[in-house]
């Protein structure tokens, strides 16, 4: 077997393939290979689609010697966090409350997955009902790191992004309400997009809450993100966006809030990525979101009210069945008041306001990701320079403003900590302009990785 | 409520009534692990009740 393979980008498969150097059927397999060995300690996967898998490979292997070519994710093994609807297998959503359920129909996502030909090779681990940052909250039991399996992988969607970088899969799919896509991409050093509010469909997707979800791509590199999150739009591209010109860029940085409280690794990462990309001839400025200070009680009341409401029922029915830390966040939901909700919507069109006029002037917004990196399971709280914090209220900081307010952001790899743990630095884009914030992305990867990336090209 | 006491100008419920009330729904429910995210909830809630976003009928 050939561990390497796993280790190909779309891009990189994508070129193999249509060179006929490499099958469907070879990487699916690898990837099943690298499932069945590593699984059992990384916990990444709720349910493994193998006989589908394969027969999905086998098909676009037919496709592809026939000349059908569905685009560049053909043949490309994907895997779901479990909170999308696949047709005939249960969406757990990591929880008991879902004991017997089995999808009826494709989320629309899917769909346009299957369309593009990629191969669905399992439903992965998630914090449960995509309700915390860690996933270590599942009725599987917590999904692990690859770099420190004593370490979450963040969450909610920590088995996508561990799926990703053991190799059990080239991209996953996950959601994101409060940062649960770019957190664990950010935890286990994988890019991963949320797209602008509304852009992807919704439906077929257990919702955390419908005023803040998203689902997007964790993937290996951008280029790759494009390619996925086209995809899930039933708009495969054959090519992905060409960079903008670095040089002339104009990135803002909001230091005040966004800065405060870093990891000293993590700041360093930062501020080293800041320093390429200034050497390139981006232009960085300093910006501040002045309402930043009631980011957190707006975010709170949103999502709690909005989650309390869909498991009220089977939270008077069957509380039982759910992870404690869990059941009692969503209780706390049920007695957020009216006014106070109504109050937080307020709050969020100050928020909106207020990132739309930061972008005005700049092609984008840098700030780093995560403060902290990956936290080991179990843990309430971090130090973090010098200060005690809690994980969750880390975790969450720098990401889920992006979710109140709906612009697209990105998470793109900086580097490690001292201890070999990922860094992420986080890129935001004008709402509705997430192909723009791609071409950003594309522009500024190689100088906030530090790794200069290969020449990009699909069926070259 | 009852409209007399409305007459009589007695005041809504505060953060702080609200939050006692919902502390001693959590026991009477037998949800203790409730209680510190209810008091994490009280502490946004009075910040987002101070925000300067906040709209006034009287303004």
């Amino acid at each position: 077997m050939d561990t390497a393979l796993t280790q190909l980008t779309i891009e990189e498969f994508g070129r193999k393939l249509r060179k006929r150097k490499i099958t469907a059927e070879q990487l699916t397999e690898e990837c099943l290979h690298r499932i069945d060995a590593d699984n059992p300690r990384l916990n990444a996967f709720i349910t493994v689609m193998a006989d589908e898998a394969r027969r999905q490979a086998r098909e676009a292997d037919r496709e592809v010697a026939a000349g059908h070519d569905r685009g560049p994710l053909h043949g490309v093994p994907i895997s779901i966090k479990d909170l999308i609807d696949i047709r005939g297998i249960p969406t757990t959503a990591a929880s008991r409350v879902r004991e017997g359920h089995v999808a009826e129909r494709d989320a629309p996502s899917i769909v346009h997955l299957r369309q593009a030909g990629a191969v669905l090779i399992g439903k992965t681990n998630l914090h449960e009902f995509a309700f915390g940052t860690t996933s270590e909250d599942s009725a599987f039991g917590p999904a692990r790191n690859p770099h420190d399996p004593s370490r979450s992988p963040g969450g909610s969607s920590g088995g996508s992004a561990a799926s990703i970088v053991a190799g059990m899969a080239l991209a996953s799919i996950g959601s994101d309400t409060g940062g649960s896509i770019r957190i664990p991409a950010a935890a286990c050093g994988t890019v991963g997009l949320k797209p602008s509010h509304g852009e992807v469909s919704l439906e077929g997707v257990v919702p955390m809450s419908r005023t803040l979800d998203h689902i997007g791509p964790l993937t290996q590199t951008v280029t790759d993100a494009a390619l996925v999150y086209h995809a899930l739009l039933g708009d495969p591209v054959t090519m992905p966006p060409a960079p903008m010109p670095v040089s002339g860029l104009r990135l803002a940085v909001a230091r005040e809030y966004f800065c405060d409280i870093l990891d000293v690794d993590v700041r360093a990462r930062f501020e080293a990525s800041l320093d390429r990309l200034r050497t390139a001839g981006v232009r960085v400025d300093e910006i501040e979101i002045h309402h930043a200070a009631d980011i957190v009680p707006i975010y709170f009341h949103i999502s709690f009210a909005d989650a309390a409401t869909y498991h009220a029922a089977t939270l008077a029915t069957m509380g039982d069945r759910y992870t404690e830390s869990v059941r009692s966040r969503l209780e706390a939901g049920l007695y957020i008041q009216a006014q106070d909700y109504v109050r937080a919507l307020a709050g969020r069109e100050v928020l909106r306001r207020e990132v739309d006029a930061a972008l005005a002037q700049h092609d984008a917004l840098l700030l780093p990701t995560m403060p902290i990196a990956a936290p080991p399971i179990g843990a309430t709280t971090v130090m973090v320079a010098g200060s005690e914090q809690p994980v969750r209220g880390m975790m969450l900081r720098l990401t889920q403003l992006f979710n109140v307010t709906g612009h697209p952001a990105l998470a793109v790899p900086c580097g490690t900590t001292s201890a070999g743990l990922p860094c992420s630095v986080q890129l935001v884009g004008c709402r509705m302009q997430t192909d723009a914030l791609l071409r950003v992305a594309l522009a500024c990867e190689p100088y906030i990785t530090g790794v200069p990336l290969p020449r990009s090209g699909i069926g070259g | 409520m009852s409209n007399n006491n409305i007459c009589r100008g007695e005041s809504l419920m505060t953060v702080e009534e609200w939050l006692q009330s919902a502390l001693a729904d959590a026991d009477r429910r037998g949800l203790p692990a409730l209680k510190p995210i209810l008091e994490a909830l009280a502490k946004a809630t009075k910040a987002l009740r101070a925000a300067d976003f906040n709209e006034d009928a009287s303004r």
